[in-house]
């Protein structure tokens, strides 16, 4: 009887794995047909319609109301994290001429300086 | 018989003990992420990889790793990785002891993780070029600077190695060689992803312009939609090995690391998606990164392809082409593994051998001008 049941249970698991595979393939192709490009993008465009009418609206609401919002913060961020970028890399470029001046080898300057202190490197030569 | 169904029933009512167990950490630890509010600016993400390591270079999000090891004194050249920007940087250092971190590490090999941080909104107008280039040569100036050398190593992981191809044709003189893990080149190929991102229905710029960045949860439902039945067939592997601690461990920490993405600043999405998926100016040529023209024949350093044959992300020939765009010698390994198998696990392991051994070679020349 055991055995019986084991078979019986072997071969279920079988079929099972097979229709498994089977439909996973089937729906790996679906997603790759054109039909299904289609209909996802359409969606995706309705629902990014849907936000970009929500966010006018509340834009037009903050600016009527002389609301300061996350956008305009985002705004303020962006500058100074550029402002940052520039710092950062004109101590990059300081910390590589000292080195070179520490060790007296030369050493590629990277990332690229601004044109002024490049000048001034290159008189530091 | 029926002390064999008792045991059955036991062994069932155990399993399903243990399914619920770990259902619940997994549904902890979404409600944990989903309840949790914006984190503030300056908040730092903790690293959570494995292996012990100190930060060598920070600016603003964006950190350099040095794992912490025996120190080496055979004057290797630094290898600093590269993960993508839309998963976490902690991949490679995943599983304690069986990472290509851990590998490289505990052979004494010099190894850095540039971390990107996760980006805000202050990063939205951040284009792929500016991180190529601006953001990576800032890392690697950290890198050489912490190790003592003019050159370093590179090792990139999927989008990771397209930005260290790029990378390195744009400082050729400052790369000695190049490892690619499962990194995409052709992006006209027969994937998915290729067929959904450069179908010209799909309007990036309505995504960028109203979205200013892409979520990183319209990310992974779209990875999930690559393989629609892959979550079911998860979840089932998960209920059949529930009786070994080792596979559920690793099953959470993998899930851990699948459910954290991040999102991706809006520039950068729409100069990737329209110079790699659409134009496919890597292949094609004519690419323009940061108001610079790139060349890949300009890489003349070695270059190690480590290709996962099961890839359902990045297919074998999207990766196998770069041997004819660059100008070095291209050595390539094929493992037989998926996209993720490829960075973990037991098949990976022949690759974290490989990886060692290449980057334990002798420094290659630099470029002649």
């Amino acid at each position: 009887m055991e055995p019986l049941m084991q078979e019986f249970i072997k071969s279920t698991k079988d079929i099972q794995t097979f229709w498994e595979n089977r439909f996973a393939q089937v729906m790996e192709e679906m997603v790759k047909s054109q039909n299904f490009v289609n209909a996802m993008t359409k969606s995706l465009e309705g629902s990014l319609d849907l936000r970009r009418l929500v966010d006018s609206s509340m834009g037009r609401w903050a600016e009527f109301y002389q609301v300061v919002t996350k956008k305009d913060l985002a705004l303020i961020q962006q500058q100074m994290f550029d402002q940052g970028v520039r710092m950062e890399k004109m101590v990059t470029l300081l910390e590589t001429i000292r080195d070179h001046v520490v060790t007296g080898t030369p050493r590629p300057a990277e990332p690229e300086a601004p044109k002024a202190a490049r000048k001034t490197a290159g008189r530091g030569k | 018989m029926s002390e064999d169904l008792w045991q059955h029933l036991q062994q069932f009512t155990e399993s399903a003990y243990r399914n619920v167990e770990l259902g619940a950490i997994l549904a902890e630890r979404n409600a944990r992420s989903l309840l949790a509010g914006d984190e503030p600016a300056c908040q730092e993400d903790p690293y959570q990889g494995t292996t012990p390591f100190e930060v060598i270079y920070r600016f603003d999000r964006m950190r350099v790793l040095k794992f912490q090891g025996d120190p080496d004194e055979r004057g290797l050249t630094p290898l600093l990785m590269i993960p993508s920007l839309i998963n976490r940087s902690y991949v490679l250092d995943l599983m304690e002891g069986g990472s290509l971190v851990a590998h490289l590490t505990h052979n004494r090999h010099p190894t850095y993780l540039l971390d990107w941080g996760t980006p805000g909104p202050q990063h939205d107008h951040l284009s792929f070029g500016f991180y190529v280039d601006d953001l990576m040569s800032l890392a690697t100036a950290a890198v050489r600077r912490d190790a003592g050398t003019d050159r370093l190593a590179l090792l990139g992981y999927c989008m990771g190695g397209t930005m260290c191809l790029l990378h390195a044709a744009l400082h050729p003189a400052a790369i000695d060689r190049i490892t690619l893990l499962a990194a995409p080149v052709n992006f006209h190929d027969e994937g998915v992803l290729s067929k959904w991102a450069a179908t010209p229905k799909f309007d990036v710029d309505r995504v960028v312009d109203t979205l200013h960045h892409m979520d990183s949860l319209m990310l992974q439902t779209s990875f999930l939609f690559l393989k629609p039945l892959s979550a079911w067939q998860k979840y089932k592997s998960l209920y059949e090995g529930a009786g070994n601690p080792k596979f559920t461990g690793s099953f959470v920490k993998l899930e851990r690391w699948l459910n954290d993405n991040v999102s991706v600043p809006g520039e950068l999405y729409r100069e990737y998606v329209r110079i790699c998926y659409q134009e496919n100016r890597l292949v094609e040529g004519g690419l323009v990164l940061a108001g610079k023209p790139v060349d890949l024949k300009e890489i003349t350093c070695p270059i190690l392809n480590v290709i996962a044959s099961k890839d359902h992300i990045v297919p074998i020939e999207s990766s196998r082409i770069v041997s004819t765009l660059v100008g070095g010698p291209v050595r390539e390994e094929l493992i037989d593994a998926g996209h993720i198998g490829i960075a973990m696990g037991s098949k990976a392991r022949l690759m974290f051998e490989t990886v060692l051994r290449f980057h334990g070679e002798e420094a290659s020349p630099p470029p002649a001008n």
